[in-house]
């Protein structure tokens, strides 16, 4: 009787030792490296495509905004991404939004957005991680003017990334799903990322990066002064490629 | 009554601060102000420039300072507005805020001290809903860094523009084609003939300057470790800065209305000017600097009635805010 509940007690403590052996190994300290994409402010190129069904908007197209503001930064066994880009963007264009200089706003993406990752692997030279996302967006759905007069919505989601160093050479790519939600605005909303990076180390522990980037938007919405019981659909794509600042560790 | 005497006591207990020093050994793990990097170069996203001539202004700007070697500095800062009030006025008459400016410093005044400077082991804050209590436990006395001090007579070249608010203005020094401005404000200067509407009272403003004054530059690189706390530090690379503006050039804006140049002027302008400023990062990492810069600008004299000689459209406070990188570059002075 006694044997079989000892025999118990060390089968259990093996479990507990080996999960505990687990753990220590995947949170274990690995010589930190990692790349801090910081484009505060960055450039970036591409091209923003709406598709709705909201009729008198229809399809339209227009070059994505020049200027964003965003950090991504791997280090350690950490993921963090702060986005402003489409509120620095709307800032930047107050001299220009009362008149005939504004075609169309092109704000689109991240008010403020973040997310936040924890990075596996015990070679400071591969790693691979998952992260949450969170934050307030914007989509210019009503074909507007004014950057600051765009509705915007929340997304919720998760993501995988992965990161590789070779010698001066830093990579890494994310994936990641969303779900986009605001009370009388948004009724259905999904969609997807992938973003890749290059940094190279250029001086000291700086250099630059390239990101292309694809975001795919489906919006199922209330149309501008329509009813949230007759929705419109819209489908937003971004094809991006991002430059900037980066810190490498 | 109980409303009142609870907002008081939150009001009280919110400012109250314990502080509680104790004895402690540690041992230095970095303690050399001239492990730097005397180049830095920032790249700030957002400024804001409060002031008398337009209200505010909002925008992105770019900042270089560097060390060359034991006796030089070199300030650069530019500034442009995206988000200039008023600009959007009229597309003839205002001006979008910018500034930019240039210059050097000859230190005069360059020496290692040991000083002891303050390390705080921890801080903690605690509220029970109505009243927040602070804890802050630090090493009694300080603890003794070496702290290396530079002084700097500096001068440089300034360019300045705006859009400028003709509002509050002296409107008897103020003058459209020789009218007195409380004359012509409302006159057809300010009215479109066409439509009868009013045009808004706006214009802009130029300033060529040159300044000069005195740097204060203090770096200290402190890393200590604490028995029982772990590591703590104080680490700083500051500058303070005091200048005297000389600008030659105050040019404003001719006005344009219906069609018509407006010759504008202002009888008694002042060509001096001040600031202060301050301008922080750290010695040798890479993170954020912020810089506070404060004055009166040269330009509008105050009408000789008034009581104090000191014209509100003159002043400004500026604070910007970016990323910077720092660099080793040469030559870069490491102490003798």
């Amino acid at each position: 009787m006694l044997s079989k509940y000892l025999n118990k007690i060390l089968y259990s403590m093996k479990k507990i030792t080996t999960i505990a052996l687990l753990v220590i190994a995947t949170l274990a300290r690995s010589q930190t490296t990692g790349m801090s994409c910081q484009y505060f402010p960055g450039l970036q190129l591409g091209v923003v495509k709406v598709k709705t069904t909201d009729a008198p908007k229809g399809s339209y197209a227009f070059a994505a905004p020049l200027p964003i503001l965003l950090f991504d930064k791997i280090k350690g066994h950490w993921y963090t991404n702060i986005d402003l880009s489409a509120l620095y963007f709307a800032a930047t264009q107050t001299n220009k939004a009362n008149d005939d200089r504004v075609k169309i706003s092109k704000a689109e993406g991240a008010l403020i957005a973040g997310r936040l990752g924890w990075m596996f692997g015990k070679k400071p030279d591969f790693k691979f991680g998952i992260n949450g996302n969170f934050g307030l967006q914007t989509s210019n759905l009503d074909s507007l003017k004014k950057s600051f007069s765009q509705r915007n919505y929340f997304n919720y989601g998760l993501g995988v990334l992965v990161y590789k160093k070779m010698g001066k050479l830093h990579a890494s790519a994310k994936f990641g799903y969303e779900i986009y939600a605001k009370k009388n605005f948004i009724t259905k909303g999904r969609g997807f990322y992938l973003e890749g990076t290059v940094g190279y180390n250029v001086f000291q522990k700086y250099g630059i990066s390239v990101s292309p980037c694809f975001y795919s938007k489906g919006l199922t919405y209330a149309p501008e002064g329509g009813s949230i019981n007759a929705p419109a659909k819209a489908r937003v794509t971004s094809l991006l490629i991002r430059f900037g600042l980066t810190r490498f560790f | 009554m109980k409303k009142y005497i609870y907002f008081i006591l939150t009001l009280v207990t919110l400012q109250v601060t314990l502080l509680k020093s104790q004895s402690v050994s540690y041992t230095y793990v970095r303690n050399n102000p001239y492990n730097y990097k005397n180049f830095s170069l920032s790249i700030d996203p957002l400024f804001i420039d409060v002031n008398g001539h337009n209200g505010y202004a909002y925008g992105w700007g770019l900042r270089a300072e560097h060390m060359l070697g034991k006796r030089l500095l070199a300030n650069f800062d530019m500034r442009t507005g995206f988000g200039t009030n008023l600009y959007r006025k009229s597309n003839k008459n205002t001006r979008n805020y910018f500034n930019m400016e240039g210059g050097l410093g000859l230190i005069f005044f360059n020496k290692v001290r040991e000083r002891n400077v303050p390390i705080i082991l921890s801080s903690s804050s605690s509220s029970n809903g109505r009243t927040t209590t602070t804890t802050t436990t630090k090493i009694r006395g300080g603890v003794p860094a070496k702290c290396w001090f530079i002084v700097a007579l500096r001068g440089g070249f300034q360019q300045y523009t705006n859009t400028l608010d003709y509002k509050n203005l002296a409107d008897t020094l103020l003058t459209f084609n020789g009218q007195k401005y409380k004359d012509s404000k409302n006159d057809f200067t300010f009215k479109d003939t066409l439509t009868n509407k009013a045009i808004d009272q706006v214009g802009g403003i130029a300033l060529t300057s040159v300044y000069g004054g005195i740097q204060f530059r203090r770096i200290r690189d402190l890393l200590i470790d604490v028995d029982g706390w772990g590591y703590r530090s104080n680490i700083k690379y500051s500058d303070f800065y005091i200048d005297v503006i000389f600008a030659p050039v105050i040019g404003i804006k001719n006005f344009t209305s219906n069609g018509k140049e407006v010759d504008v002027k202002y009888e008694k302008v002042s060509h001096f000017g001040w600031r202060a400023g301050w301008f922080i990062r750290q010695p040798k990492e890479q993170g954020f600097s912020v810089k506070l810069e404060f004055g009166s600008r040269p330009g509008f004299k105050a009408p000789t009635n008034t009581n104090v000689p000191l014209n509100m459209k003159n002043m400004y406070c500026m604070l910007t805010y970016g990323l910077y990188i720092p660099l080793k570059l040469k030559p870069i002075y490491q102490g003798d």
